[in-house]
């Protein structure tokens, strides 16, 4: 089962219902939508891939292969920007 | 009549109109949002709006709470003010965590530190209502810090040559440095205009400790002591910006119990009453905010006020109009350098300033900031 966690060099905040990141390192700003946000913030608490997944078919009314899809790709953006890091 | 702010935005183009429509939505708020609904209904160029939000540094609190009240703006205009907001929380965050570092050096050197404006003065009035405009970062240190406090931030990058450095010593009350980004201006004085100069000590002495939403505890003015400096240094900036005048608005909201007394003998102690009590006048006149401040004035004082208000409108009205030949420059020089001095508390400031004025300018030079 695979946990991220954000990078040590990564800040965030809360506008709206988006999030918008930093990395503080590169200056470089991302801004994820209400999903991604949603996401992030389930990054945040430590929950591994699949509990995310669990929790955004519990929080919405979608198909949860197609949000195991939505969320693995959003990671591997996430990743390779290095804004997370495997935990 | 047209007021548009002077001195110091000259890069703006003329969005008189839209600048009052502005404070005219910025009166409503923070509280009253059926007013505000009421107010967009009426707004025909939300364009030209956005960019006087923008130029006043008040885009993300005003159109964020345009939204929450349905106001219909078009679609385009949403989507460009998405993208600014993006841009503006990036920053905000860049200058927070680069507050916290600049705080974390200086309490490992063991100086006081005080954090002015910024983002922790957007994180407490504006909260999750949106983020508050800031270029850089402002902290306040005691005088004899400040070579300690410039030692102490050189690994975060901050540096200050010498000449620089004892200039700024000698007649302002900070030092810019600019030398990192987000740039720093290390207060030693907490302002320095209108002929005094506000020592540091006593202020840093009656700080008070704030709690940030990250949990850090930092130190922060008093209401009254903030409430001061916010109205001194909108004075200083000839009110440019709105939001100096919204913050000061937000922080009576937030302090409904300020003693006003107190104030008011700080204000007098400091001899700054004139520019304090002018700023609560725009206060009142721009933002409909009442403050018991001008009440407790003296019948002189009220009287110069009403001479501070004709001085600015005059200034302003020469602002706005084209100054294309030397006398319409005379003109606004003399009117604007009028309105400054009659912003000092005492006479022999005022004639003082006024004088060196004159003197810099055939001298071809620009008043140092000690001088002002």
């Amino acid at each position: 089962m695979t946990t991220f966690r954000p990078h040590p060099s990564v800040v965030s905040t809360e506008v709206e219902d988006t999030i918008v990141l930093l990395h503080l390192d590169t200056k470089r700003y991302f801004t994820l939508n209400s999903t991604g946000a949603a996401i992030w913030k389930h990054l945040s608490q430590g929950k591994a891939e699949d509990d995310i997944v669990s929790a955004l078919t519990e929080e919405y009314d979608a198909d949860a292969s197609r949000l195991a899809a939505s969320a693995r790709r959003l990671l591997e953006q996430l990743e390779k920007a290095a804004l997370i890091e495997r935990a | 009549m047209p007021t548009r702010y002077p001195d110091i935005m000259p890069h703006r183009d003329n969005g008189v109109l839209a600048e009052r429509r502005l404070e005219r939505l910025m009166a409503c708020l923070p509280e009253d949002e059926a007013a505000l609904a009421g107010g967009a209904a009426q707004v025909e160029d939300w364009p030209a709006l956005l960019r006087s939000a923008l130029d006043h540094g008040l885009e993300d609190y005003l159109f964020r709470r345009l939204i929450r009240v349905g106001a219909r703006l078009p679609e385009a205009l949403v989507a460009s003010f998405r993208q600014v907001q993006a841009r503006k929380a990036a920053w905000t965050l860049q200058l927070a965590a680069q507050l916290d570092r600049i705080l974390d050096a200086l309490t490992a050197a063991d100086i006081p530190a005080v954090a002015l404006k910024g983002p922790l003065l957007g994180e407490r009035l504006y909260g999750a209502d949106g983020f508050r405009s800031s270029s850089d970062l402002d902290v306040l240190v005691p005088y004899a810090g400040v070579r300690p406090a410039l030692a102490a931030l050189a690994p975060l990058g901050y540096r200050a040559d010498e000449t620089t450095l004892a200039r700024a010593l000698s007649g302002d009350h900070n030092v810019a440095l600019d030398s990192a980004s987000p740039p720093l201006e290390l207060h030693f004085h907490l302002f320095r205009r209108f002929g005094v100069t506000l020592r540091s000590d006593e202020f840093l002495a009656r700080a008070a400790p704030y709690q940030t939403r990250s949990g850090r505890v930092v130190r922060i003015l008093t209401p009254e002591d903030e409430f001061l400096f916010l109205c001194v240094h909108a004075a200083a900036h000839s009110f440019a910006r709105l939001a100096w005048l919204f913050d000061l608005k937000l922080l009576l909201a937030k302090h409904p119990a300020l003693d006003w007394d107190l104030f008011l003998q700080r204000a007098r102690d400091w001899r700054v009453t004139t520019s304090v009590a002018f700023a609560c006048a725009l206060l009142r006149q721009r933002l409909g905010a009442d403050t018991p401040l001008l009440s407790r004035l003296t019948a002189r004082q009220r009287q110069w006020l009403s001479v501070n208000e004709r001085l600015f409108d005059q200034a302003m009205r020469r602002y706005n109009q084209p100054r294309d030949s030397f006398s319409d420059k005379l003109g606004f020089f003399v009117a604007s350098n009028l309105y400054q001095s009659s912003l000092h508390d005492q006479w022999r400031s005022r004639a003082r300033f006024l004088g060196l004025t004159a003197l810099r300018a055939l001298q071809g030079r620009s008043l140092a900031p000690g001088e002002a």
